[in-house]
């Protein structure tokens, strides 16, 4: 009950930065960059645990992108040159350009590194197979359905892997799923098979789309928590969840990523309150809006630290331990 | 004769090493290593080089390509009184994001914003550049109203703000003036609103209008195409395959402009396919455009390169050249 977590990636230290460029460039081997990833790693569990968070991440040191990463470990996919996301960002687009295949498992050594850290939980993650598809070309297969579905079938076997591995929370993204209101059944289709049979605690995150088109068929995605923005709209789209009501888990993104303003104590209890009023506290759990990595790491604990402050208040008034 | 244009956007990174590489510049703007002076050189530069790379592939009516814009909405809003710029969200059913302007008091247009690269466009080819600005409509519905509350009075000052945009485009010797709509596909209940704001907007000016539709369907506004004043239709007939027939039947009042190459996808469309589409509608409309299905800024510069040339070389041949 309003346990404290954060949706995936942090900032990446400079020293990971410049040598992620210096290895783009030959300049740094595979066991180098390697080696800072694991010492980034440490430093931001040491970091959520300092801040107090319950359910951790890995921190996703060792991605630069969350479909790149996964189209780098798959066979079948291919990577493109810089296409811009917004204003001066750019990222490099992952190409489906043959049948999709998984040679190894592509989570499970970071998060079993990250796990032997900390006694706290950590949460596996994913990139969902609609996402996966919606942010690649596709220049093999024939239709989008077969290009979902064979992510899908990848993705479960990774999924049985980090249950495999300990994991108690997997966090399957599906940032794109509000993307085409008319293509959610294939995305509920694709994730009943990536979940199939799993019982760790299942999370999707989904952001920066119109909830309205997708609520309340979202509520069939086969997950058991739904993890969404609220801060970045300024709490407005919270009335689209009161009816009809919703029944999942709901973790609830109460940073705005995307401003480098640190949010006051005051105004994040103010925000989870009427989170509470919707959802119902035992069923929250307190996050960002979205991946923490667009922001310094001073601003990312900063914002922690008060959401953290906020939540115990918030506990404190409702008597909760 | 068939004639090809595009539709908007352009990549703004090169794939060539040594070109000018607005990202980096923009960089060393923000981290003060070049001025105000030097960074416009740069967009100079690559406006430049976008236009003579279209009409190099063997487009017949390029545009600037829109190297200084973020996107087609906020451009307009953050040059007029009455905005401000907010949170990101997602540009239709792209893994793009735009800022949405809020419209927060009465709006009013201060200075221009297309006709300087219009005119910078013009001067590095001597031949026709088609300019591109958001219809009224759209503007509208890509907007917040924080301020007027009222739909009527809003889309008035905004087709103000926009006919203060187009004197100023005809006045610096614009001929083809590109409106694109894509929120009305989306809103079809609005479409004699939205007719009559466009209709507003060009009255008594000389020039070629387009009106333009992407990634969704006409279908519901084909039978009304009369209602708008304009020359040219454009549709996205990629996204919706459909478009096509729609063009096919319903643009006599117009000369209609077929979206037949995929901005959205790196794979190549064949050119016998293209082909056997141009024979169909020449026979409809000698003297209708081919184009991109929308801006090619979803694409990385060597992929969108291709498709251009592609484009310009597949109708130059089937004209005979």
């Amino acid at each position: 009950m309003l346990d404290t977590t954060t949706v995936g990636s942090f900032p990446k230290p400079d020293y990971l930065q410049k040598a992620r460029t210096q290895h783009s460039v030959g300049k740094l081997g595979d066991a180098e960059l390697h080696e800072l990833e694991l010492q980034a790693t440490r430093e931001v569990i040491r970091q959520q645990e300092e801040v107090g968070l319950d359910i951790l991440v890995h921190g996703e040191m060792e991605r630069g992108d969350m479909t790149t990463y996964f189209a780098e470990k798959l066979v079948g996919m291919g990577i493109s040159d810089l296409v811009r996301s917004y204003g001066n960002r750019y990222y490099r687009k992952p190409i489906v350009a043959d049948a999709l295949q998984r040679p190894a498992p592509m989570t499970i050594e970071m998060f079993k590194y990250a796990q032997s850290l900390t006694e706290k939980p950590v949460k596996g993650m994913l990139t969902g197979p609609y996402t996966m598809c919606d942010w690649s070309f596709n220049t093999y297969y024939e239709s989008r359905r077969e290009v979902v579905l064979a992510f899908a079938r990848l993705l479960h076997d990774e999924v049985k892997d980090l249950q495999s591995a300990g994991a108690k929370y997997i966090q399957i993204d599906e940032p794109a799923i509000s993307t085409r209101p008319e293509e959610l059944p294939l995305a509920i289709e694709a994730m009943a098979i990536v979940t199939d049979g799993i019982r760790a605690k299942t999370i999707s995150h989904i952001c920066y789309g119109d909830f309205r088109t997708i609520y309340p068929l979202i509520l069939d995605l086969p997950v058991d928590q739904l993890d969404l923005e609220f801060a970045n709209s300024g709490y407005a789209n919270l009335d689209i969840f009161r009816t009809p009501r919703f029944t999942k888990e709901i973790a609830f993104g109460v940073l705005d990523i995307h401003s480098h303003r640190i949010e006051t104590v005051e105004e994040i209890v103010s925000g989870i309150k009427k989170g509470i009023d919707v959802f119902g506290v035992e069923r929250m759990t307190i996050d960002p809006d979205c991946g923490l990595k667009t922001r310094t790491t001073e601003e990312s604990f900063a914002k922690l630290r008060n959401m953290v402050a906020a939540v115990r208040q918030v506990k404190s008034e409702l008597g909760l331990r | 004769m068939l004639k090809s244009t595009v539709t908007g956007n352009y990549p703004k990174l090169p794939t060539q090493k040594g070109d000018i590489n607005i990202r980096r510049m923009l960089h060393r703007f923000d981290k003060a290593e070049i001025n105000r002076q030097e960074l416009e050189q740069a967009f100079d530069a690559v406006t430049g080089r976008v236009v003579r790379e279209q009409l190099e592939s063997g487009i017949d009516l390029p545009t600037d390509g829109q190297i200084r814009w973020d996107d087609i909405v906020t451009p307009f809003a953050s040059q007029a009184d009455g905005f401000e710029i907010n949170g990101l969200i997602r540009w239709f059913d792209n893994n793009v994001y735009y800022r949405k302007p809020a419209v927060v008091s009465d709006i009013k247009w201060r200075k221009p914003v297309a006709a300087n690269a219009y005119r910078l466009a013009y001067s590095q080819v001597g031949k026709a550049v088609k300019v591109v600005l958001p219809a009224p409509y759209s503007l509208m519905r890509l907007s917040e109203d924080c301020h007027y509350h009222n739909q009527d009075r809003l889309l008035a000052d905004l087709a103000a703000l926009l006919r203060a945009e187009v004197e100023a485009l005809v006045a610096a010797g614009a001929e083809h003036i590109q409106f694109d709509d894509p929120c009305l596909q989306y809103h079809v209940e609005d479409l004699s609103l939205a007719a009559e704001a466009l209709n507003s907007v060009v009255k008594g000016f000389h020039a070629t209008f387009w009106l333009c539709f992407y990634f969704g369907s006409i279908e519901k506004i084909a039978p009304d195409f009369g209602m708008f004043n304009v020359s040219i239709i454009a549709a996205d007939c990629v996204s919706v395959p459909a478009n096509c027939e729609q063009l096919l039947r319903f643009a006599h009042q117009q000369i209609p402009c077929f979206g037949m190459v995929d901005a959205r996808n790196i794979k190549l469309e064949q050119d016998d396919i293209l082909r056997q589409k141009y024979e169909r509608i020449s026979l409809l409309f000698p003297d209708a455009y081919i184009s991109t299905s929308c801006g090619l800024e979803f694409l990385p510069h060597a992929s969108a390169l291709e498709k251009i040339r592609l484009l310009g070389r597949t109708v130059k041949q089937f004209r005979g050249e």
